[in-house]
């Protein structure tokens, strides 16, 4: 989709005056600046100890550096390791039931025939547009009624029916690109449709199931209202809902900024380890999936 | 065998998505308190009546509406100026680790960054007075419990939190325009702001569209307000999903029929700005 062969720039058939140049790069890291100051703060307070932090005016930079406050976090909040386990338990497993579901019915939508297909596929697809959270008193009913208020299923369930949408759509999109003849190769050296989906498709459709895994991580690690509304105690709390516990209240002394913040940088950790390591599918995912509307 | 491959995502799909939706629908045609015990009862179009009339329906519209008129031009305006000094950098090393950092933010999980933020906006601990003491401009503010200051403040961390998104659109936008055609306009004489403004930008036009689809769901917002400011302070926060939301569940007897009815009218209006922009983007296109 992005231009492969793309021509020279403008800027190099008619070198500029170099003033410009640097106002560019000056704006872009000022920009860069911006978008990274709130994280280091975060960090440099986390890494600090207490008596650095409640001073006036607090150092922008800590003087020595510590890793209390981490071990300080499962003092104040005991259950704080269970919000973890909560955390990726879920996320996880609800990334993994998009992923699998997804790729079934992309591939489904792209290449079996058989009758509903166009009129399901839209169906599906249409409730992309629409806010989750106009489902979410009927789905506290429903679940409820189920009895699955505050355990696992009661969110992963929810979370995979509610990113599958979108998740469709791009498998879709990336089985329809792969080329015919390759199926009709291998079904004629005799591959059972079930055998062409698990040995030829699958495989080449990864770089989009790793799209959709990455595109469900993020929204699901970070979520709050299902969360927050459907849990209520550390059986199935995540620690996107359970951070409030560990709100800074100066006044007590009992929660610090430093605590706080330190709890925060681990949740903020595994988004940031996936999105340096799989950077440039993001790149590629939003390239993709945002404009084939 | 079609089937066999679709039937875990219908299965799904209609107990936790479809199912759901007719049930709300339901609710919003029916007494429904929850914490009663009694089961929903019909009541027509009583929930529509009271909503029509409910004078916090318009107040927190507005402050919707407020928010989005916040959020949505100040972040496009940031997220095109970065696509666009991002797609004049000649280096592609360079470039990626711009697009690298900017794009950074998007990817942080929403519900501690909002609570990030929050402690961002400490009026006395806060990185945000901070910044504005060590620049020596201004007195310290109450970011979150100023009335009139909660709301740009929270539409500030949105455009801080999402602008990559944009500029990443912005940018796939201004790669697929030819760059013959800058350079003929050049050779004709035009300069740099001409060019941008004559050419560049009429053919984002439909870059423009996907972005106006995105961000007009900014209407619903609901976690943000909720997290940082519990609607406060004085209501100033209060956005209309917040509202919904709190008749849902603040309210003494969880209205779920009532609230559903709030629902179905944000659902109705979020769907119909998707299909005109949708249509107006096809019959762009073709």
């Amino acid at each position: 989709m992005v231009a492969l062969a793309r021509p020279l720039p403008i800027s190099r058939l008619w070198p500029r005056p170099r003033p410009r140049t640097v106002t560019k790069h000056v704006l872009l890291a000022l920009a860069c600046v911006v978008s990274l100051a709130p994280f280091l703060w975060l960090t440099s307070i986390a890494l600090r100890p207490v008596a650095e932090t409640y001073v006036i005016p607090m150092p922008i930079l800590p003087r020595s550096l510590t890793l209390d406050n981490f071990v300080q976090m499962s003092a104040r909040v005991p259950q704080m390791a269970i919000y973890y386990r909560n955390s990726f338990g879920i996320t996880g497993a609800s990334v993994g039931a998009v992923v699998m579901i997804s790729c079934l019915a992309g591939y489904a939508f792209a290449r079996l025939r058989f009758p509903g297909r166009e009129l399901l596929f839209w169906l599906v697809v249409a409730t992309m547009f629409l806010p989750s959270m106009i489902a979410v008193p009927a789905l506290y009913t429903i679940l409820s009624t189920l009895d699955l208020l505050d355990t696992w299923a009661g969110l992963i369930l929810p979370y995979t029916g509610w990113y599958l949408p979108v998740s469709v759509f791009i498998m879709r999109g990336v089985f329809t690109t792969i080329p015919k003849e390759l199926e009709d190769a291998a079904r004629i050296d005799g591959c059972s449709p079930v055998q062409l989906f698990w040995r030829i498709m699958l495989p080449l459709g990864i770089s989009g199931a790793i799209v959709v895994a990455i595109f469900a991580f993020v929204p699901i690690w970070g979520e709050y209202l299902f969360s927050f509304t459907f849990t209520s105690t550390t059986n199935a709390m995540p620690m996107s809902v359970g951070i409030r516990f560990f709100e800074p209240t100066p006044a007590t002394g009992n929660y610090t900024f430093n605590v706080a913040t330190a709890a925060a940088l681990i949740m903020f950790l595994p988004s940031m380890l996936v999105y340096i390591a799989l950077q440039k599918w993001f790149t590629k995912g939003m390239l993709e999936g945002a404009l084939k509307f | 065998m079609g089937y066999l491959f679709i039937a875990p995502l219908i299965g799904v799909f209609a107990a936790f998505v479809l199912y759901p939706l007719a049930l709300a629908v339901q609710f919003a045609f029916s007494r429904y308190q929850f914490l009663t015990g009694e089961p929903p009862r019909f009541t027509g179009l009583a929930n529509f009546e009271r909503w029509l009339t409910d004078e916090r329906m318009l107040e927190t519209f507005g402050v919707a509406v407020r928010y989005t008129l916040l959020y949505v031009p100040a972040s496009t305006l940031y997220a095109l100026i970065a696509a666009v000094l991002l797609d004049r950098v000649v280096s592609r090393r360079i470039s990626t680790v711009y697009r690298v950092l900017l794009y950074l933010p998007v990817v942080l999980p929403a519900s501690i960054t909002y609570h990030m933020w929050k402690w961002i906006y400490d009026p006395t601990w806060g990185l945000a007075n901070q910044l504005l003491a060590s620049a020596g401009v201004g007195s310290p503010q109450r970011w979150l419990t100023d009335p009139g200051l909660a709301l740009p403040s929270i539409a500030l961390m949105e455009v801080w939190h999402l602008m990559g998104v944009t500029m990443m659109l912005f940018l796939v936008g201004l790669n697929n325009i030819p760059r013959e055609l800058g350079e003929a306009a050049k050779v004709d004489g035009a300069g740099e702001w001409a060019v941008f403004r004559w050419v560049t930008l009429p053919l984002l036009r439909p870059i423009f569209m996907i972005v106006l689809v995105l961000r007009l769901q900014t209407l619903g917002v609901v976690t943000q307000p909720l997290i940082m400011t519990d609607g406060g302070p004085i209501r100033a926060t209060t956005t209309y999903g917040l509202q919904a939301y709190f008749i849902a569940f603040r309210d003494t007897v969880w209205n779920i029929g009532y609230a559903s009815t709030w629902f179905l009218m944000l659902g109705l209006c979020s769907a119909a700005i998707a299909f005109v922009a949708w249509r107006a983007m096809r019959a762009h296109v073709e």
